[in-house]
């Protein structure tokens, strides 16, 4: 049964405010701090390594650690790129336009005191503004059908692959194959074993979680052994970390804009953190005229605006996961395989069975934040030293992480093999330039949309009017031609987004 | 050394295209459903529509007269594969070391092959590493993580700590 908005609040803070729940959040956010401090550990990949650890907990314990994680890596990702100008996680990558002229003039501990509280803001803003649309959300999505759903999970795939930069076709190969991967094993209507030539663990399918290890983890870890791995040495001394009124005052229009801007891009299915912080950053020079010092050269405002925009995505991110049951990014995509896990399937009707949860998840992620802006004020001096941490020994762990987590999904080691399996493939396929999360995207995305179009062909007989007749269906089906065919005009004119490479 | 890859976006697409063509087939062998709607139509259409982009990719390089050379130099050729290779010897033999013995060997093997040289420190790690995630995986989270097959080592370990239960 649906409930009310304080009602819900109360009874989803019930979940949280246990002392194991709120020790989840705590040992999720300093995991997420200490991987997301290390250069090119994305929160997708330490979510993905990590997930594994949930499947013993209860459905919204799992969920309070994995959100911990999610924030803290998304949050410290900007730890390096006001030091080294290395983002620590993609979603950064807009934070050292100012974040490192300021560390230059010695002033890291303020830049990252300033991107501390701007993170903060910019969570708990889009998690306010995700409790009250959601569950209207929800409600409106509850009066679909088949053919809305099925036009929902291909306007899903099609803005996924709108956002893998100028390679719109690769994404959208990346997207396919991942639909292509998810029909392995039985067919969702009628039981038939496809693709499994005999084998039994094939003909169960491939395990989403699995394969997400193998595209995040491996592929990842194989990167950088191609890099070569490096040690990278901070020498600067921390200080001067917390912000004064003077400075919050400063900041306080910049960043409001832009948890708003990046709760609304968030929201967008494949639209993650490092678009939101570009746009809000772009959208912030535009805001702040006869800036001093101008954007670029160690503006305070602009680190509060691409932290802002990249932290207020997070909350974005989980209005179609929660309401639709379509991921809003790569990380959420995994949320989803999770919760899978509990066997609870998100979408509108999750409102209605697991209203307990989803505000629990509210809560929880409120929570997150809050936790965030103490440990990122208080322990700053210590996140910085992590960015040191060997990798000749992080990543050797990883690729244990991988092989663990994958088996302990159903016990066996078909699953192992299918992770490394992806691993490699997904490390192949980066190489030549293919975006992995849309391939992600499209696994959770397949099913749904193989459903709903087997079942609205049914209803139908196998007409495909039945798109055109439902408005909905008609007007999203229109956006994806649109999203699909508005990128490879533009980038026929040679017009450059960035890249969504996973959070 | 390097190795040249001419031409990468149009043997991306060809091997899209071939797959698209042995799913197409493959989906033909399944049962037929209710009108358009058996196991094999959804495939199809997902390979259909990944023809469709591999055949656009394809035009697109050869319009454009792609240029594109992939220079792979043979040293991280040979580093990424030990590293597979290191990833797959341990799944390998995972069921006959088990994980303890197996993941403290790959430990100490992929750690020396990344560079730490200090002897002490890879034992330290390769050892703590597999113990303290025995105790997470096979006792608080209930995983059944393969055992060796001569000695279950497992078993000499110490139970885990009564209050980690508890919190369990």
């Amino acid at each position: 049964m649906a409930l009310g908005f304080v009602q819900g609040v109360i009874q989803g803070a019930a979940l949280v405010f246990q002392p194991f729940a709120m020790l989840l959040i705590l040992v999720g956010v300093t995991i997420g701090i200490v991987m997301g401090s290390i250069p090119g550990m994305t929160a997708t990949m330490t979510v993905a390594v990590l997930v594994s650890f949930t499947f013993g907990m209860q459905p919204s314990e799992g969920m309070m650690l994995l959100l911990g994680i999610y924030g803290g890596a998304l949050y410290a990702g900007s730890i390096p790129a006001i030091l080294i100008r290395t983002p620590g996680t993609p979603s950064a990558a807009a934070t050292i336009f100012d974040g490192f002229p300021l560390s230059e003039n010695g002033q890291a501990g303020y830049a990252i005191g300033i991107a501390t509280v701007a993170s903060f803001i910019g969570g708990v803003t889009s998690i306010v503004i995700i409790t009250f649309l959601s569950p209207e959300i929800a409600s409106i999505a509850l009066n679909f059908q088949s053919p809305e759903f099925f036009a929902l999970a291909f306007f899903g795939l099609t803005i996924i692959a709108s956002v893998s930069g100028n390679s719109v076709v690769k994404g959208m190969l990346s997207g396919l194959l991942g639909m292509l991967l998810a029909t392995v094993g039985l067919d969702p209507m009628q039981g038939y074993p496809r693709f499994a030539f005999g084998y039994t663990a094939l003909s169960a399918g491939l395990q989403f979680i699995a394969i997400m290890i193998g595209l995040f983890g491996i592929a990842e870890g194989l990167s950088r052994y191609a890099a070569t791995l490096e040690q990278t040495n901070i020498e600067q001394d921390i200080t001067g970390i917390t912000p004064s009124f003077a400075d919050i005052s400063e900041i306080r229009n910049v960043t409001l804009g832009s948890s708003i801007i990046g709760t609304f891009i968030g929201s967008l299915p494949g639209a993650g953190g490092d678009i939101a912080s570009f746009v809000t950053y772009n959208e912030a020079k535009r805001w702040v005229k006869n800036a001093t010092p101008p954007f670029g050269d160690g503006n305070i405002q602009g680190v509060a605006a691409a932290e802002s925009g990249n932290n207020s995505s997070t909350g974005g991110a989980l209005v179609p996961t929660l309401t639709l049951g379509i991921p809003g990014d790569s990380v959420t995509a995994i949320l989803i395989g999770a919760l899978m896990v509990h066997g609870i399937r998100p979408g509108p009707r999750l409102f209605e069975t697991e209203p307990q949860l989803v505000y629990a998840i509210f809560v929880g992620f409120f929570m997150v934040y809050v936790v965030i802006l103490f440990a990122g004020l208080l322990g700053s001096r210590l996140w910085v030293r992590i960015i040191s941490f060997p990798e000749q020994y992080l990543w050797p762990t990883i690729f244990v992480l991988c092989v663990v987590g994958s088996l302990a999904l159903r016990g066996n080691l078909f699953d192992v093999w299918a992770m490394v399996a992806a691993g490699v493939m997904g490390y192949l396929l980066r190489e030549d330039g293919y975006p992995l999360a849309p391939m992600v995207l499209g696994m959770i995305l397949g099913p749904i949309a193989e459903e709903n179009l087997r079942r609205s062909l049914e209803l139908s007989d196998g007409s495909w009017l039945i798109f055109a007749t439902s408005p909905i269906a008609a007007t999203l089906l229109v956006l994806s031609a649109v999203s699909l065919l508005l990128p490879l005009f533009l980038n026929s004119r040679g017009e450059d987004e960035p890249t969504d490479e996973g959070a | 050394m390097a190795i040249e890859i001419k031409r990468s976006e149009q043997i991306g697409a060809i091997l899209f295209l071939i797959l698209s063509g042995i799913v197409y087939y493959l989906s033909g062998t399944f049962p037929e459903g209710q009108g358009q709607t058996g196991p094999g139509s959804y495939p199809r259409v997902v390979v259909t529509l990944i023809a469709v982009f591999a055949l656009f990719q394809l035009a697109r390089s050869l319009y454009a007269g792609e240029s594109t050379v992939h220079e792979i130099r043979a040293p991280t050729i040979k580093r990424v594969g030990i590293v597979v290779a290191l990833v797959v010897a341990y799944v390998i033999t995972m069921p006959y070391l088990g994980f303890l013995v197996g993941t403290v060997a790959f430990l100490a093997v992929t750690i020396h092959y990344s560079g730490e040289r200090n002897l002490r420190q890879i034992a330290l790690v390769s050892v703590l590493v597999p113990i303290v995630l025995h105790y997470a995986f096979g006792a608080f989270l209930r995983v059944r993580l393969p055992e060796n097959v001569l000695l279950p080592i497992s078993r000499l370990l110490p139970p885990l700590p009564l209050v980690i239960g508890g919190i369990s």
